[in-house]
C-alpha cells in the first residue's frame, strides 16, 4: 500500500506528465488541504524539478478546513514556487514573498496577487472563485513559469461557479465526514469517481458544441442532432430555475444535450419526467459538473441515457480520510478496503495531518 | 456649466456618444467622468487642450507602433490614490502597495522614453530616479518586489536562521521536531517585526516623493484622456473646432449624432448629416412630424456641448464661441417623480435658464416647449420667449409646431421633410397600410432632413394627417376629419 507523503506519490499520481491538477473533496471537511500538503511534500522530497504553482478556489466565506483548523489552506512551499493568493492572505504567509503581479481579480479577502516564494515557508491560499478568473491566474502563473505544475485546492460544490475544463486532472478526497458509514462513503465515492472519469463526447459533437458556445457566450444548453449538427442553442442566465424549459426543448431525433453549468438532481428529474432525454447523450463541461446520486445514475441508465463530457478529466487516485465529523477516527485499513472494493482506481489512505 | 437634467442627458445620448472615447487608465477614466466644462473665460485653456488633441491625432496617425506601445504601457496603470495618500500620511505600506509603487515607477520610466508622444500631448512626466533606486536596491531591473536582504542585515540573519532550522526540521520527528517548531515560531515573530520595521523605514523614505508621483499619475491620466479623444476624433473623421469670439455664429458643417447614426445604420437606414449656422439670438426650427427636428436638436447640442468639454465634435467642421452654459430640455411628459405638473416643470426649467442667461451667454435648446399647453396661450408664450432671447447675448434654438412671427434677432430654419408629391405617389401604390416598421422605414426614406433657412416667419408645416393615414389610422377618424373640413 502506498502511503501519502512519500516521494513515490509523484509517480503514483503521474505528476511528471500533468500540467494541472485539482484536489476535490467529496464534501466539506473531506481533507483536501491535507492531501494537497501531502502532494506538495512529495514533490519537495523527490527529485521533482518542476515549479509548483498553487492556488485555491471557491471558498469565499466558506467555513472549510476545520480539519486543518484554519479558514484557508496553509501549504508549506519551497523557495521558487509560485502562488496566486489574495492580498489579505499575503501578510499571513511566513514564506518571504515576491509580488510579481496583481491580477485585477477581487475577492472578499482582497485582490488576487501572483507571488513567488523567495524562501521556504507557509503560504495561505485564497484564490478566485470563478472559472474565468482561475484560468487568468493560470495564465499569469505560466507567464512566470511556463512549465509549472498548476495545483488547485478545488471545491466540488454545485454553488461554485468554478466551471469545467479548468485542470487536466483531479484527485478525489473522500472523508468519513461526508457519509454516515464506510459503505455509504464507498458508494458515494464510486458514483463520484465514475462521473469524474466520464468519457468525452463524440468528436463531431464536441467540435460543434465548442463552436456554438464560443459564438454565444450566454449559451447554457446546446442540442445536437445526427452527425454533430447543432439543432438548438438555449441562452439563459443560469440552468437553475430553467430546468423545465430545458426539458421541454428536447425534440425527437435530438442526439446530444450539452449543459453548461451544474447538472443537478432537479434538472435530471425534469429531463426524465418529460421523457425527451431517453436514448440521448447527456453531457456537461467536465465530470465535476455532475451533482447526482448513484440512484439517479441508475435511473438514467434505465432510460438508456449515456453520460459524456466536453473535457475529459484524468482521475489518477482517490484519497480516503478516516476523520469523522466529531473528530473520531474510523479504521483506516478497513476504510481503504471498503472503498477499493467498489472503486477501480488506486485508493490512498490519508496519512497524518501535517503541521 | 451643463444645465441638463439626468433624463435629458440620457435622451441627448452624451455618455453613449462618449463611449467612443476609450480611456485605459483609472486616472484617464476619472478625468473623463468629471465632464470638465470650459467656459468663456477659459478659452486659452480649452485652446491648449484642443491643440494637444489635434497634434496627438496627427502624430498617432503616422506612428501606429508608438501608439500601440504607449497604450500597452497605459493599460498597466492602476488606481493608486489609496496607496499614494497612505504614503503622504506616513502610513507604513504593505508589501503589495510597495509593489504597486514600484510597478508605477517602472511604467513611468518607460513612458518617459516616448518623448514624441509626450511632447505632442503636451504632457510632462518627472523622472523619479530616487524611487527607482529605493525599490530596486540591487538594480536587477525586475518587475517583482519583495523585502530585499539589502534593506536590513538583521532581516538577513533571521531569514538564514529560519532556513537552517527548517532544514533540520525536515530530518526530525516527535519531540525534537516540536521543539524546533517552537523555535521557528520565535524566529518568525522576530522576522515579522523586522519586516514591519523595514517597510516603515522604506515608506518613510518614499513619502517625500508622494506629491511628485501623484502629479505624474495625473499626467498619465491626461495623456490617456487626450489620446482617447484623438482616437475618437480619427474614428469620427472630426476636426479641431475653431473657438470664436463671443457673439459670433455657431457653425456646424455636416454635423451628426454618432449614436443615432450607428443605430440607423444597424437598421440599414442611412443618416443624413446636416449643415447649419446658429447666430446670436433665437433660431426657430420647424418641420413635419417625423421630420427629424428632435434628432437635429440633439446632434446640434451634442456638438456644441462636446466643444465645451474639450472634445472634437462629430462634424466635418465646427466653430463656436464659448457659452457660459449649455442647456437642453426635451420632454416634460415624464415629470411624475419630481412631483410637479408638466407645465410647472417646463416653466421652472425655462425660468432657471433665463436667470442664467441674464448672467452669461448661454446655448439653450428647447425641443417643442409647452407642447401640452393650450395652443393659443402656448403660441403666445413661445413667441414671447423667442423675442426675449432675441435680445440676449446667447443662443436659443427651439423646435416648435407653434407659429412664431418674424422679428429682429429671430431666424427660422426648416427641415425640408417629405415633398407632397412623393408621399402621394407611394400612398397610391399600396392601398393597404404596410406593417408599422416598414411604413416608418419608407417614410424615413422619403424624408429630406436638410436644413433650409426661411426668410421671414415659417409657415406651420402640415403633413401630420397624411402621415397618420399612411400609418394606418382608422378610416372612421378621417371621415370625421373630412366632415370638419
Amino acid at each position: 500500500m502506498v502511503r501519502t507523503g512519500t516521494p513515490s506519490l509523484v509517480n503514483e499520481l503521474g505528476l511528471d506528465r500533468l500540467a494541472s491538477l485539482a484536489i476535490m473533496g467529496l464534501g466539506k471537511n473531506a481533507g483536501k488541504t491535507t492531501v494537497l500538503n501531502h502532494i506538495v511534500r512529495a514533490c519537495s522530497q523527490s527529485d521533482f524539478s518542476r515549479v509548483l504553482a498553487l492556488t485555491s478556489v471557491g471558498r469565499d466565506g466558506e467555513d472549510e478546513d476545520l480539519v486543518t483548523g484554519g479558514m484557508k489552506p496553509r501549504i508549506f512551499v519551497k523557495e521558487g514556487w509560485l502562488a496566486a493568493t489574495a492580498r489579505g492572505s499575503v501578510g499571513k504567509c511566513d514564506a518571504v514573498l515576491e509580488i510579481l503581479a496583481l491580477t485585477g481579480i477581487h475577492t472578499a479577502t482582497g485582490e488576487i496577487a501572483i507571488a513567488r516564494a523567495r524562501s521556504g515557508g507557509y503560504l495561505e491560499l485564497a484564490g478566485p472563485s470563478i472559472a474565468q478568473d482561475l484560468s487568468l491566474c493560470e495564465k499569469l502563473l505560466r507567464r512566470e513559469e511556463p512549465d509549472c505544475l498548476f495545483l488547485v485546492d478545488g471545491a466540488l460544490d454545485r454553488k461554485s461557479q468554478a466551471g469545467g475544463g479548468l485542470t487536466q486532472a483531479v484527485v478525489l478526497v473522500a472523508g468519513m465526514a461526508n457519509a454516515a458509514s464506510m459503505e455509504g462513503l464507498a458508494e458515494k465515492t464510486a458514483a463520484q469517481a465514475s462521473l469524474l472519469t466520464l468519457p468525452s463526447m463524440a468528436e463531431a459533437d464536441r467540435l460543434a458544441v465548442q463552436v456554438a458556445m464560443d459564438e454565444r457566450p450566454g449559451a447554457r444548453a446546446v442540442i445536437t442532432g445526427e452527425g454533430g449538427t447543432v439543432r438548438r442553442v438555449l441562452e439563459m442566465p443560469s440552468l437553475v430555475g430553467h430546468e423545465k424549459q430545458v426539458a421541454e426543448s428536447l425534440l425527437p431525433d435530438d442526439r446530444v444535450l450539452l449543459l453548461r453549468g451544474a447538472v443537478t438532481e432537479r434538472l435530471v428529474d425534469a429531463l426524465l419526467s418529460t421523457g425527451g432525454i431517453q436514448g440521448m447523450t447527456l453531457a456537461a463541461e467536465d465530470g465535476t459538473r455532475f451533482f447526482i446520486t448513484a440512484r439517479t445514475l441508475a435511473r438514467l441508465e434505465r432510460q438508456k441515457v449515456k453520460l459524456a463530457v466536453l473535457h475529459e478529466l484524468q482521475l489518477p487516485a482517490v484519497f480516503v480520510n478516516p476523520a469523522r465529523r466529531d473528530g473520531s477516527l474510523a479504521d483506516e485499513k478497513e476504510l481503504v478496503k471498503t472503498v477499493r472494493s467498489v472503486v477501480d482506481l488506486p485508493v490512498f489512505e490519508m496519512g497524518p495531518t501535517l503541521d | 456649466m451643463i444645465l441638463i437634467n439626468r433624463q435629458d442627458r440620457e435622451r441627448l445620448g452624451l455618455s453613449q456618444a462618449l463611449e467612443a472615447c476609450r480611456c485605459m487608465t483609472p486616472q484617464g477614466k476619472r478625468l473623463k467622468a468629471k465632464y470638465r466644462y470650459f467656459g468663456p473665460d477659459e478659452r486659452p485653456l480649452l485652446e491648449a487642450e484642443l491643440s494637444a488633441v489635434d497634434q496627438l491625432a496627427e502624430y498617432v496617425k503616422h506612428h501606429p507602433l508608438e501608439l500601440r506601445n504607449g497604450q500597452g504601457l497605459l493599460a498597466h496603470f492602476r488606481d493608486l490614490r489609496g496607496t499614494v495618500a497612505g504614503l503622504s500620511k506616513n502610513r507604513t505600506l504593505d508589501l503589495t502597495e510597495l509593489f504597486e509603487i514600484k510597478q508605477a515607477v517602472r511604467l513611468l520610466h518607460k513612458l518617459l522614453k516616448m518623448s514624441g508622444l509626450l511632447a505632442k500631448a503636451d504632457i510632462t512626466i518627472h523622472p523619479l530616479p530616487e524611487l527607482e533606486a529605493l525599490l530596486d536596491p540591487r538594480e536587477l531591473g525586475t518587475s517583482g518586489f519583495y523585502l530585499y536582504d539589502d534593506y536590513s542585515p538583521k532581516l538577513v540573519s533571521f531569514r538564514q536562521s529560519r532556513t537552517e532550522l527548517e532544514k533540520r526540521m525536515e530530518k526530525t520527528q516527535g519531540e525534537e521536531r516540536a521543539e524546533l517548531l517552537v523555535q521557528r515560531s520565535q524566529l518568525l515573530a522576530g522576522e515579522g517585526e523586522e519586516e514591519t520595521a523595514v517597510r516603515a523605514a522604506l515608506s518613510g523614505q518614499l513619502a517625500p516623493f508622494a506629491d511628485r508621483l501623484s502629479d505624474n499619475l495625473q499626467a498619465v491620466g491626461q495623456l490617456d484622456f487626450r489620446l482617447a479623444k484623438a482616437q475618437m476624433a480619427l474614428r469620427w473623421g472630426a476636426s479641431k473646432p475653431d473657438l470664436l469670439e463671443g457673439g459670433e455664429a455657431v457653425i456646424l458643417e455636416q454635423f451628426h449624432h454618432p449614436v443615432i447614426e450607428d443605430h440607423l445604420s444597424a437598421r440599414g437606414t442611412a443618416y443624413e448629416r446636416q449643415t447649419t449656422a446658429l447666430a446670436r439670438g433665437t433660431t426657430v426650427l420647424t418641420g413635419a412630424n417625423m421630420g427629424g427636428k428632435s434628432v437635429t436638436l440633439k446632434a446640434m447640442t451634442l456638438s456644441v456641448l462636446m466643444i465645451h468639454l474639450g472634445y472634437f465634435p462629430p462634424a466635418d467642421y465646427a466653430a463656436s464661441p464659448l457659452f457660459g452654459f449649455v442647456s437642453y430640455s426635451s420632454d416634460y411628459f415624464d415629470t411624475t417623480k419630481r412631483g410637479l405638473s408638466t407645465f410647472a416643470s417646463e416653466v421652472v426649467k425655462i425660468r432657471d435658464d433665463i436667470r442664467q442667461a441674464r448672467q452669461m451667454p448661454g446655448f439653450v435648446v428647447l425641443d417643442e416647449p409647452l407642447r401640452g399647453t393650450n395652443p393659443q396661450e402656448a403660441t403666445a408664450l413661445v413667441g414671447a420667449l423667442c423675442r426675449f432671447y432675441a435680445s440676449l447675448p446667447g443662443v436659443l434654438v427651439l423646435a416648435t409646431h407653434y407659429e412664431v412671427p418674424a422679428g429682429e434677432g429671430i431666424r427660422h430654419l426648416r427641415l425640408r421633410g417629405i415633398q407632397t408629391g412623393d408621399l402621394k405617389e407611394i400612398m397610391e401604390i399600396t392601398k393597404d397600410p404596410p406593417p408599422d416598421e416598414e411604413a416608418v422605414r419608407r417614410i424615413e426614406a422619403l424624408m429630406d432632413y436638410s436644413i433650409e433657412t426661411i426668410d421671414g416667419s415659417a409657415a406651420v408645416p402640415a403633413g401630420a394627417i397624411r402621415v397618420a393615414r399612411w400609418l394606418g389610422l382608422d378610416s372612421g377618424v378621417f371621415e370625421y376629419l373630412e366632415e370638419q373640413e
